[in-house]
């Protein structure tokens, strides 16, 4: 077990339609149905806020701020163009942004939406970005050495630049980048739309 | 456009996870409009992000956080978000892209109020805030002093080209440079060559009559 594994659950538990239920909340405001994305959303950006270095409460008043506008803005989220959990965990990541400049802690703006966007290709196409294997990604996640699990860990967890990283880990920028180049090289055959 | 250098995956999922400085993610975002390979991966590192969100262990929210959000959800999106809540507001952002690089490569350059900095090299500061970015427009032929970085160096070619010890960039091209590269680029003959630059250190000179220039090149003030 290296240090990213531990910290991830074991297995993931069955995967909800989560796109189907954003449907039927933009279609109908159904609150039973945004019950129980609330349910398996918060504890996980809860504990992602919190990894970036919110405080308790505030995580919460941003997973509140995020999940509000899950609720507003579902008729805008477009199945064909990605899955329901990245159009999620972007409205976390967008919040956090938000809030660091507000404070003036951190100006790291994220990529602008019609960059996240799929290109007008053929819908087959299209499709293939919400494909993943889940059980391929843990077991590569898993077997990750040990540095590349760690400068992922502490870029996706905890929102570290590759300099700051540098600096705690005690290596070169240039191993910083390289690593992280070798771990997404992996990675991403696990995900949808790989080439 | 055909683009032969891209920014590197490093940096991609840098851009990603809102880690990357202003000025590199002002940079990236130029490349990206243009650059469908780069779209597609920096789409990749969102969903390894989101996939990695869902592995964490869940943490335990409050009772009440759930009773409050839902006591929200009859609310005006249009409500003044200052009255919402006094810790987050929900921001207009600006375009991340400044207006001078919307639509750069289409925009005339000429009208920029260069700054003349060396022989053959002329700069004009894009105003980003905390961080540097730069306009460099360098003469046809002209010898960049050789360089390496203390930290990162991102440039992106927008009109012209130049080569150096990497290769031969053109325009949307990115050069990503770290501590470990020193180069010395050199302005292809035919045109003036503009380019985008953004660095988080103070380039690290190898002679000393360019460490004269750092100060003026890529000061920090």
């Amino acid at each position: 077990m290296n240090e990213i594994s531990s910290k991830l659950m074991d297995g993931i538990e069955t995967q909800q339609d989560w796109s189907k239920v954003l449907d039927r909340i933009a279609a109908e405001r159904d609150r039973q149905q945004f019950s129980a994305l609330y349910d398996h959303f918060a504890p996980l950006l809860k504990s992602y806020l919190i990894s970036r270095g919110a405080g308790a409460a505030i995580a919460e008043e941003l997973l509140q701020e995020t999940l509000l506008q899950v609720w507003h803005r579902a008729h805008q989220f477009n199945a064909q163009r990605g899955n329901a959990a990245t159009w999620i965990y972007r409205v976390a990541r967008n919040k956090y942004y938000d809030y660091l400049r507000h404070q003036r802690l951190a100006d790291r703006p994220p990529p602008e939406p019609e960059l996240s966007e799929p290109d007008s290709a053929p819908k087959a196409e299209r499709e293939l970005e919400s494909e993943l294997d889940g059980q391929l990604l843990n077991n590569t996640l898993q077997q990750l050495p040990s540095r590349q699990a760690q400068v992922l860990y502490m870029s996706y967890y905890q929102g570290k630049s590759h300099a700051e990283i540098a600096q705690s880990m005690e290596i070169p920028l240039g191993s910083v980048k390289s690593t992280l180049r070798l771990a997404f090289e992996k990675l991403r055959s696990c995900l949808g739309g790989a080439r | 456009m055909k683009m032969q250098y891209h920014p590197d995956d490093a940096t991609l999922l840098g851009f990603a996870n809102a880690t990357l400085e202003r000025n590199f993610a002002v940079l990236v975002a130029c490349h990206l409009r243009h650059c469908p390979r780069c779209r597609q991966r920096l789409r990749q590192a969102e969903q390894l992000g989101a996939e990695l969100m869902q592995r964490l262990q869940p943490a335990e929210v409050s009772a009440d956080c759930k009773q409050a959000l839902f006591d929200r959800l009859d609310e005006s999106t249009k409500l003044d978000p200052a009255e919402r809540s006094a810790t987050v507001t929900a921001q207009q952002h600006e375009p991340l892209i400044p207006a001078l690089l919307q639509h750069w490569p289409e925009q005339d350059f000429d009208t920029v109020p260069w700054k003349r900095i060396a022989p053959g090299i002329q700069q004009h500061k894009i105003d980003l805030g905390s961080s540097n970015l730069s306009l460099l427009r360098i003469a046809p032929g002209t010898c960049m002093p050789s360089h390496g970085h203390e930290g990162s160096e991102l440039t992106m070619i927008l009109r012209g080209s130049y080569s150096d010890e990497i290769g031969r960039f053109q325009p949307g091209d990115v050069a990503d440079l770290d501590d470990e590269i020193e180069h010395q680029p050199i302005a292809d003959r035919d045109e003036p060559c503009i380019c985008l630059v953004a660095t988080d250190a103070p380039l690290r000179f190898n002679s000393w009559v360019p460490r004269l220039m750092q100060g003026l090149v890529f000061s920090f003030d």
